[in-house]
């Protein structure tokens, strides 16, 4: 019996990775790519606002700079869906990747070999190890984003009083999140008085994030404070908050405007935070044009980007990496926004 | 307790298994046996114990169904479709059920007359419904599920979440069913011997069509669940949860090996893995153990369930080497009497 479990499990990874192919977002390879540079723009996953809006802005982007981006990416987030991805692409000669990554080093040796060949590798969102690919292009570094959740938290709950505070994210493996959550409980242990009670993960699963949240508002009576840094822990946790109808329980975190708009309205949380995220991914095609022109850039290095002005690419210590290179380093979006009942309505992703 | 009713009753272990879970939990922590946690449990545990109660009469005929987690995902979007676009609640939820029958019957009916493995067809289906899906919302989640219709999810009665007195009643219907009609025996026939079955007469086929659309029909009822319960549905949804569907009802003593198991057992093997989950944020066991601790569960069931049935085989065998031996001095009589 064990073994047919061991066989069904077997074979659900095999399918999932062969209906791969079929769930990309749905943009055209026909022929009306003609000769441009081939772009592939790759998300975590799939199916959720967030990346088909950095998707939407980097196919827009495609055609302002001459190339021909496809967004490309799996339903599932797993290194190895990610990996068969580059592969793929590398192999049909397209000319540059652009990565959302699911894993800090989980995919280095299949972007180093993208790389061997002249292919123009980026990080977006969430990166890899610098060495694995030559720039990220970073909505804020764990600093900037860390410090922000705290900032949010502490509108509402006084820093200066004991306080009960949990984090809730997707997974235990992701880089960035996982990057900003240390950066903000390392602020929370030395510069307030509140106490972290919890961290739960819900795999980017909605219905997991609102039962973990049931349950940890449950195990924690005096909880005050939920920080949520993930697009579906946070509406998971806001709808969890209105089943349970729990008022004394601020939520902040990272989400988009469109997810979150119910919740705000009906003041289940007051604010959350997130970057334009389809300007990340515009941002992403402006940076591999460059390179594809044929520009080298280093660290300290400027350049000028039609739409974003003049970016500047920073060292890899921004994010607090050891490693630094040539041709290596991170480019940071100018802003991020916190989203509130007033502005709200401004946005559309 | 003998081993023969323990094996005949695997449910009575599965829920004492959860009592005990629970008073475990209570000995470090008094609120998780508070009642308000033990009804959100039980709420939580509504989705699973659907998709689990489907996947066991699937397994009963000595199949498996690895689709319902797609299938959740699909129905769902379409019924949050309908809901965003005004479509009455009521004509609703008789799409999504009518169309989780539909999406079981495929299975069903390539794994009988496409003579296709239940693994392999339902592996298929697991990755295609999951790809219709995605072509009718183009990667987009569908958010804003009327408030009138959330609120289902939050209405209760007697102090007990409606839902969770809703998916009872299904279960009892299942139940007996199963239990007390002729074609719910037939369902037990077919998965402990197909041939057997067919040759005195059960239309084996027909049943193992109705096991799937069964279970599409769960995971139908579990995607209202989750329009209700969580209030917005992506094409992520229900992803990798038939495994657990699949755990829940072996915990709950339904046999891989067909033939064998109940829907309440599947039910309580639901109760008992949300219940384990919750209970690490009470013991503050960090939230990555989840995984760990639902494998560690099933490993424990898995081996009980295959020990149990080894003494209970164990102990046949003794009892024949008995009755053998306890006839064998008459036998040996009867022979000098005759000479």
């Amino acid at each position: 019996m064990t073994g047919a479990i061991g066989i069904a499990a077997a074979c659900l990874m095999l399918a999932a990775c062969g209906s791969g192919d079929g769930d990309n977002g749905g943009s055209s390879d026909g022929g009306d790519g003609g000769d441009l540079p081939q772009v592939a723009f790759i998300p975590k996953l799939t199916g959720v606002g967030f990346f088909e809006a950095g998707g939407a802005g980097a196919e827009a982007a495609g055609g302002d700079f001459g190339l021909d981006v496809q967004y490309r990416g799996s339903a599932e987030a797993s290194v190895a869906k990610q990996v068969e991805l580059i592969n793929t692409y590398t192999s049909q000669g397209y000319d540059a990747l652009i990565v959302s990554s699911v894993s800090p080093d989980g995919l280095c040796s299949a972007l180093k070999k993208a790389m061997d060949q002249g292919v123009v590798v980026l990080t977006w969102d969430s990166d890899t190890n610098p060495e694995c690919r030559q720039f990220y292009i970073s909505q804020g570094t764990p600093d900037q984003l860390g410090s922000l959740l705290v900032e949010m938290a502490a509108e509402n709950v006084p820093t200066d009083e004991a306080a009960e505070v949990a984090f809730h994210y997707s997974s235990p493996t992701v880089t960035d999140q996982n990057q900003w959550a240390e950066v903000a409980k390392g602020i929370i242990e030395s510069d307030t008085e509140w106490e972290i009670v919890d961290t739960v993960f819900s795999e980017n699963q909605t219905e997991l994030a609102v039962q973990q949240t049931e349950a940890l508002v449950n195990a924690n009576p005096d909880l005050k404070a939920i920080i949520a840094p993930d697009a579906n822990a946070l509406p998971g946790s806001a709808q969890a908050l209105e089943n349970l109808s729990a008022d004394g329980i601020e939520l902040v975190g990272f989400s988009t405007p469109n997810v979150m708009r119910e919740y705000i309205e009906n003041d289940v949380l007051d604010r959350f935070a997130l970057w334009d995220v389809q300007q990340q991914g515009a941002m992403s095609v402006a940076v591999a044009a460059h390179l594809l022109d044929g520009n080298t850039l280093n660290v300290g290095d400027t350049f000028e980007a039609e739409g974003f002005g003049t970016l500047e690419v920073s060292p890899n210590s921004v994010q607090g990496y050891d490693y630094e290179a040539d041709g290596n380093g991170i480019i940071v979006m100018p802003e991020r926004t916190v989203f509130t009942a007033d502005n709200i309505g401004d946005f559309d992703f | 307790m003998n081993l023969r009713s323990l094996l005949r009753h695997r449910e009575a272990v599965t829920v004492s298994g959860v009592v005990i879970l629970v008073l475990l939990v209570m000995l470090v922590q008094p609120a998780f046996a508070a009642p308000s946690n033990l009804l959100r449990i039980a709420n939580s545990t509504v989705i699973l114990a659907l998709l689990a109660a489907g996947s066991a009469v699937v397994i009963m005929t000595r199949n498996i169904d690895v689709s319902v987690g797609s299938m959740l995902a699909l129905t769902g979007i379409v019924g949050g479709l309908m809901l965003r676009d005004g479509v009455p609640a009521v004509l609703t939820v008789v799409v999504v059920l009518a169309l989780g029958a539909a999406l079981g019957v495929v299975n069903g009916l390539g794994v009988t007359y496409g003579h296709v493995p239940s693994i392999v067809m339902t592996l298929g289906t697991l990755g295609a419904y999951r790809g219709l899906s995605f072509l009718i919302t183009e990667g987009h989640s569908i958010e804003n599920v009327p408030a009138g219709y959330k609120a289902i999810g939050r209405a209760d009665i007697l102090g007990v979440p409606l839902l969770v007195w809703l998916v009872i009643v299904a279960l009892i219907g299942i139940g007996l069913f199963l239990g007390r009609t002729r074609l719910g025996r037939h369902v037990y026939a077919t998965g402990d011997n197909r041939d057997g079955a067919h040759l005195i007469g059960v239309r084996t086929n027909g049943v193992i069509i109705l096991a799937f659309a069964v279970s599409g029909v769960c995971a139908a009822a579990a995607a209202l669940v989750f329009l209700a319960q969580v209030g917005s549905i992506s094409n992520q949804a229900g992803q990798g949860i038939e495994m657990r569907a699949i755990a829940a009802a072996v915990i709950g003593g339904v046999a891989l090996s067909g033939g064998v198991g109940t829907v309440f057992g599947a039910a309580a093997g639901a109760v008992f893995i949300t219940a384990a989950v919750s209970s690490l944020s009470f013991l503050g066991i960090p939230g990555f153990w989840a995984d760990t601790v639902i494998g560690a569960i099933l490993l424990v069931a898995l081996f009980a369930d295959a020990r149990v049935r080894k003494a209970l085989d164990h102990r046949r065998v003794l009892d024949r080497y008995r009755a053998v031996h306890e006839a064998a001095p008459d036998a040996a009589e009867n022979r000098k009497v005759a000479q």
